[in-house]
């Protein structure tokens, strides 16, 4: 089973599980950096479908990690989560073409609604990876 | 949470004197508005991520029947309301101790019991590391005036950071030596080490370390603030020594009980 690729970022270990967790184990394939240096290593090496990314991060920060991204791969739809309470991070990701912005606490059943509507569902994409890259 | 009043206290009067403490009061206010930004950060970080892993496994736990969220959801759920308690407890007593309403109740201490109970807590939680605590003193462990419930926290900060910045583990020992009518109290570990630049911030409130040392680690960035505060408040001080690759001892005096005439 392949599954669509999905890239988690963030240092805290917990909030890893949690998020690898929320996403079922039969339709999708994680891929774990723990912080924004191992997560441009791995975008390269593993070609996610989708990318989950904490903002406040050592080793290059959310906001370096998601410039990079969209300049060299500004088809991947990445999802921001942050721990923060400042506005002006909203506004920096957004104007970085960050696809969604959570605020932590969120709902897992949620994130997980919002990924399927950015990748489709599984059962519209059966188990053909990159829907989100035509 | 100090006050910034008296920023513009100077304001409108006419001498350049006035001017340039106007300027001093209003560059004081900016940084005291930045160190509030900073801390205002962490605290929301420090708060809504475990805050984020309650949240997240009740809800999964509600709509899951799988075996690994059934396992994992009551652990991490606690292991995350432990997290979010000692947060909350650490802003608490920031906020008592800025108001000066937090009062020592000071009795006689046997430092060889207490030193005992906190690595006895340390041992059943930490695997990885190893604990020791020695006098060096020949007279023996002191008796020192202290609020016992304070000192604990003080010895527990300490170990705890101990802990905390050396993820490779190793060994951690705790050393009682007695000076000048007071008790010289060392934690020592053999971790990532702090650099000389940085030993002097970190006792600062919200001063957690750069990365890559702060990798992996976490914490309000209240702990040595609040130990610190402590340590003063029983009379005593506290610094740092330290080489980075090699660990760090921390060192606090508190004052010794006196001696029955």
């Amino acid at each position: 089973m392949t599954g669509r690729r999905v890239l988690i970022v963030d240092d805290d270990a917990t909030l890893r599980q949690l998020l690898r967790l929320t996403l079922p184990a039969e339709d999708y394939r994680i891929f774990e950096a723990e912080d924004g240096q191992k997560a441009l290593e791995l975008v390269d090496h593993f070609e996610p479908d989708l990318v989950l990314l904490d903002w406040k991060m050592p080793n290059r920060s959310g906001e370096e990690v998601l410039a990079e991204l969209k300049a060299f791969h500004p088809r991947l739809p990445v999802i921001v989560l942050t721990a923060g309470i400042q506005a002006r991070h909203r506004m920096v990701a957004d104007s970085l073409g960050a696809d969604v912005f959570l605020t932590k606490p969120f709902s897992p059943l949620e994130l997980l609604a919002c990924i399927e509507q950015l990748l489709g569902t599984p059962a519209e994409t059966g188990s053909a990876p990159s829907s989100a890259r035509p | 949470v100090s006050s910034t009043n008296g920023a513009s206290a100077d304001l409108g009067r006419g001498s350049s004197d006035a001017r340039d403490e106007s300027l001093d009061a209003r560059a004081e206010a900016a940084e005291q508005s930045e160190v509030i930004d900073r801390l205002i950060s962490t605290v929301s970080h420090e708060l809504r991520t475990p805050l984020s892993v309650i949240v997240g496994y009740a809800e999964l736990l509600g709509a899951r029947d799988d075996e690994e969220t059934r396992r994992e959801a009551p652990i991490r759920i606690k292991e995350a309301a432990e997290r979010l308690s000692s947060v909350v407890e650490n802003i608490l007593t920031v906020s008592s101790l800025d108001s000066g309403s937090l009062f020592l109740e000071l009795v006689p201490v046997d430092l060889e019991d207490a030193v005992a109970e906190t690595i006895a807590r340390f041992e059943r939680e930490e695997i990885g590391h190893s604990f020791a605590s020695h006098s060096m003193s020949p007279e023996g462990w002191p008796v020192v005036t202290a609020d016992p419930v304070e000192l604990g926290r003080i010895l527990a900060n300490l170990v705890s950071n101990a802990c905390k910045y050396s993820p490779g583990g190793g060994e951690i020992v705790v050393r009682a030596d007695r000076q000048d009518g007071s008790a010289v109290v060392s934690v020592s570990d053999e971790g990532l080490g702090i650099r000389e630049e940085e030993q002097e911030r970190v006792f600062e409130r919200v001063s957690r370390l750069d990365a890559p040392v702060q990798r992996g680690t976490r914490g309000s960035g209240l702990g040595l603030y609040i130990t610190r505060a402590l340590v003063e408040l029983h009379g005593g001080s506290i610094w740092v020594e330290s080489e980075p690759g090699r660990g760090s001892t921390f060192t606090f005096t508190v004052p010794l009980a006196s001696e029955p005439a």
